[in-house]
């Protein structure tokens, strides 16, 4: 029961941040690899404004959601929308891995290198359920992922901008032609991607401590969810995610705790040779599908 | 063109005379300033900047002290000491360069460092062959001391040392199921090869073994495992941040109670306390005795306390500064320990430093450890019985450790 909890909860953040990778892939054809590192100054910044400002938990994550909106708005006009068409070349790997950089070394300098205690959600209280005792803290991630989740699916399916997300994503061309500014709708994605990634990192970072490194081990594994489920797919974002947080949570009772990753990536490997798209791209789930409904 | 030849061969002949007589004259030159030297020079290099960054300063604000004090004194043989350093940011690549450059160009007598096992091994072999003294007062890899490192001798207790400590700890105690836990990377691998075989010592054999990818974001399976042993003391080989995140799963999962704690000197961090949370009360770790407090007691024995309230005269007190007094302390020992070693063998031939070090050390009066136990067979200076376990949530002055009761 704990080690199932624990792997969902863990499935949860991979989820979260295999679905802000997702949602600027869909539209950009790119993999923001700098997206670890705006985990980690969402939690940085969260961290700052609680421990610094005294500020209570949901004010401190508020605001480091606006200031992650603003730095991932600034990551897209900085290092990709100056870069003209992403299909046509790969400068955006250099630019946006070098964004990562300077982000990771600039919360280097301003937070230094030790790592800061980040608290846990209801002060880490633990509850008892079926005689396991659980924290409530790792039932948040699931609940919280869950929500984001949905909240999305709701706004791509039913709003405009959900249909323009859409749009862009299928063809990005005719949608310019329909009046669709392609250019501010990536920007909004964007901005979304930084939202999700402030929560992912104040959900975090009680578990991996709050620090400039907090991501590194975790953000590959965010690309391997994205991977799994199927690169652009929010939904198979989530079964990615949670995919890897219980194959991580098996191998980990089976094998010495060194190979766990090994374990992890391998079958990562065979998933993306079997499934190239990731499991959602399985006949079982596409019949009938046009891309567009694979967001 | 015979005589062709033989204007040629001459030639060869006069100059081969002049090398091998210009050799012999700068040989003697050489043994003349080995006996009485103009300057000494000592080479410092460690991990200055980076993740490492406090390990190197410590050592250098160490050396640095140690070094003014001999100068004002007259020096060692009358000959003033130069301190050449070199920051090698904990890379091995830099470590092994600059280590070449401090013996070529800068003509380095001796060397303390590098700071980090890894630089250490990787610049060890370049020390040997020129047979450069070379003092280790932070590098703990057991590999640096061995018979192909002749002319390498440690301070600080390496991680057989602390892994025969903290064993024998456990097993004096009376624990019975004990637990091993490290990391994968290769200081986890060697600390958890010297912990199993220092329980084959004593004849114990652990209820497991933990392994983990160091950094891991989520130690939860290292928990579980510890509580499937039921172990009642667990001997953490981790890193500060890697152990702390194991105390706060084993709280996770309501084990932390039943479990009490050893670790070695890397456990050790400024924040451990607030990063493990109340768990850290179940940690003990091995550490200097000399730099211990005794259990009631405000300060150090005599000798040491002298010397901490120099270093706080020279660097102020634990929270203007991010460098440790013990790590200082060694590196302060190691300059100490070459004049001693220079001033009785009354030169700098490595040779005969080597010598008294092996053989006279017992005279040595040390201030980082009680005393030092180097032989000709083990170049080992840090004595077992000088680790003691001492407290990881309450330290004096933000910086000396407690002893436990």
């Amino acid at each position: 029961m704990q080690e199932i909890v624990t792997a969902l909860a863990n499935g949860s953040i991979y989820a979260l941040m295999a679905l802000a990778i997702g949602i600027i892939y869909s539209t950009t054809q790119i993999i923001n690899f700098a997206h670890g590192s705006v985990i980690m100054i969402g939690a940085m910044t969260s961290y700052w404004l609680l421990s610094i400002f005294h500020m209570n938990y949901f004010t401190a994550i508020l605001l480091a959601v606006l200031i992650n909106i603003i730095l991932s708005m600034v990551i897209y006009k900085v290092s990709v929308e100056k870069l003209g068409d992403l299909t046509q070349n790969s400068s955006w790997i250099v630019t946006l891995f070098g964004a990562g950089i300077i982000l990771d070394n600039t919360a280097r300098i301003l937070f230094g290198t030790e790592p800061k205690a980040y608290p846990f959600l209801f002060d880490g209280h633990v509850i008892s359920i079926f005689g396991t005792k659980i924290m409530i803290h790792e039932m948040m991630m699931i609940l919280v992922a869950v929500i984001i989740g949905v909240l999305y699916q709701i706004v791509i399916q039913k709003t405009n901008f959900g249909r323009a997300v859409r749009a862009v994503s299928f063809r990005p061309d005719t949608a310019r032609i329909m009046g669709i500014r392609s250019n501010r709708i990536v920007l909004m994605c964007f901005a979304i991607s930084g939202a999700v990634a402030a929560i992912s990192g104040a959900l975090i970072a009680p578990i991996t401590f709050a620090s400039y490194t907090m991501t590194y081990s975790v953000g590959i594994k965010a690309f391997a969810a994205a991977l799994i489920g199927g690169l652009g797919n929010t939904k198979g974002a989530f079964i990615g995610g949670i995919s890897l947080g219980l194959i991580e949570g098996i191998a980990s009772m089976i094998v010495p705790g060194g190979l766990k990753d090994a374990i992890s990536f391998l079958i990562m490997i065979i998933v993306i040779i079997v499934l190239p798209g990731g499991i959602l791209s399985a006949k079982l789930f596409t019949k009938g599908e046009l891309k567009t409904e694979k967001i | 063109m015979k005589r062709k030849s033989a204007i040629s061969v001459s030639s060869i002949i006069l100059s081969l005379t002049l090398l091998f007589t210009g050799c012999s004259s700068s040989d003697d030159t050489a043994k003349e300033a080995s006996s009485k030297p103009k300057e000494i020079v000592i080479g410092n290099i460690g991990a200055m900047t980076g993740s490492s960054a406090t390990l190197g300063k410590a050592q250098s604000q160490g050396v640095d002290l140690a070094v003014k004090e001999i100068n004002a004194d007259g020096g060692i043989l009358d000959a003033k000491v130069k301190v050449v350093s070199r920051d090698d940011g904990a890379d091995p690549t830099k470590s092994k360069t600059f280590v070449e450059e401090l013996v070529d160009k800068e003509k380095v007598d001796f060397m303390v460092g590098p700071t980090n096992s890894t630089p250490a091994a990787a610049s060890m072999a370049y020390l040997q062959q020129n047979k450069i003294v070379s003092i280790l007062p932070i590098a703990t890899s057991t590999q640096l001391i061995n018979p192909n490192n002749p002319y390498a001798f440690r301070l600080i207790a390496s991680n057989a040392i602390q892994a025969e400590a903290i064993v024998k700890l456990a097993v004096e105690e009376k624990y019975k199921k004990i637990v091993l836990v490290a990391d994968t990377s290769a200081l986890g691998t060697d600390g958890m090869s010297v912990m199993k075989e220092s329980m084959k010592k004593y004849g114990v054999t652990p209820a497991a073994t933990v392994t983990y990818k160091a950094d891991d974001a989520d130690m939860t399976p290292v928990a579980e495992k510890i509580k499937d042993a039921k172990a009642d003391v667990a001997l953490f080989w981790t890193l500060g941040a890697d152990g702390a995140k194991i105390v706060r799963s084993l709280e996770r999962i309501d084990y932390i109670n039943d479990l009490d704690i050893i670790g070695y000197t890397g456990l050790v961090m400024p924040n451990f306390k607030e990063l493990a949370g109340p768990g850290a009360d179940k940690v003990t770790v091995v550490s200097a005795g000399s730099w211990a407090l005794e259990p009631g007691k405000t300060e150090l024995a005599p000798k040491y306390w002298e010397i901490y309230q120099k270093l706080i005269a020279e660097y102020g007190e634990k929270d203007k500064r991010d460098t440790s007094a013990s790590i200082i302390a060694s590196g302060y020992d190691a300059v100490y320990l070459l004049k001693w070693a220079i001033e009785k063998a009354g030169t700098t031939d490595s040779e005969k430093v080597k010598q008294v070090l092996e053989t006279d050390i017992q005279e040595f009066d040390s201030i980082y450890a009680n005393h030092y136990e180097f032989s000709k067979k083990s170049h080992e200076g840090f004595p077992v019985s000088d680790l003691v376990k001492s407290k990881m949530d309450d330290m004096a002055y933000g910086e000396l450790y407690k002893k436990a009761e």
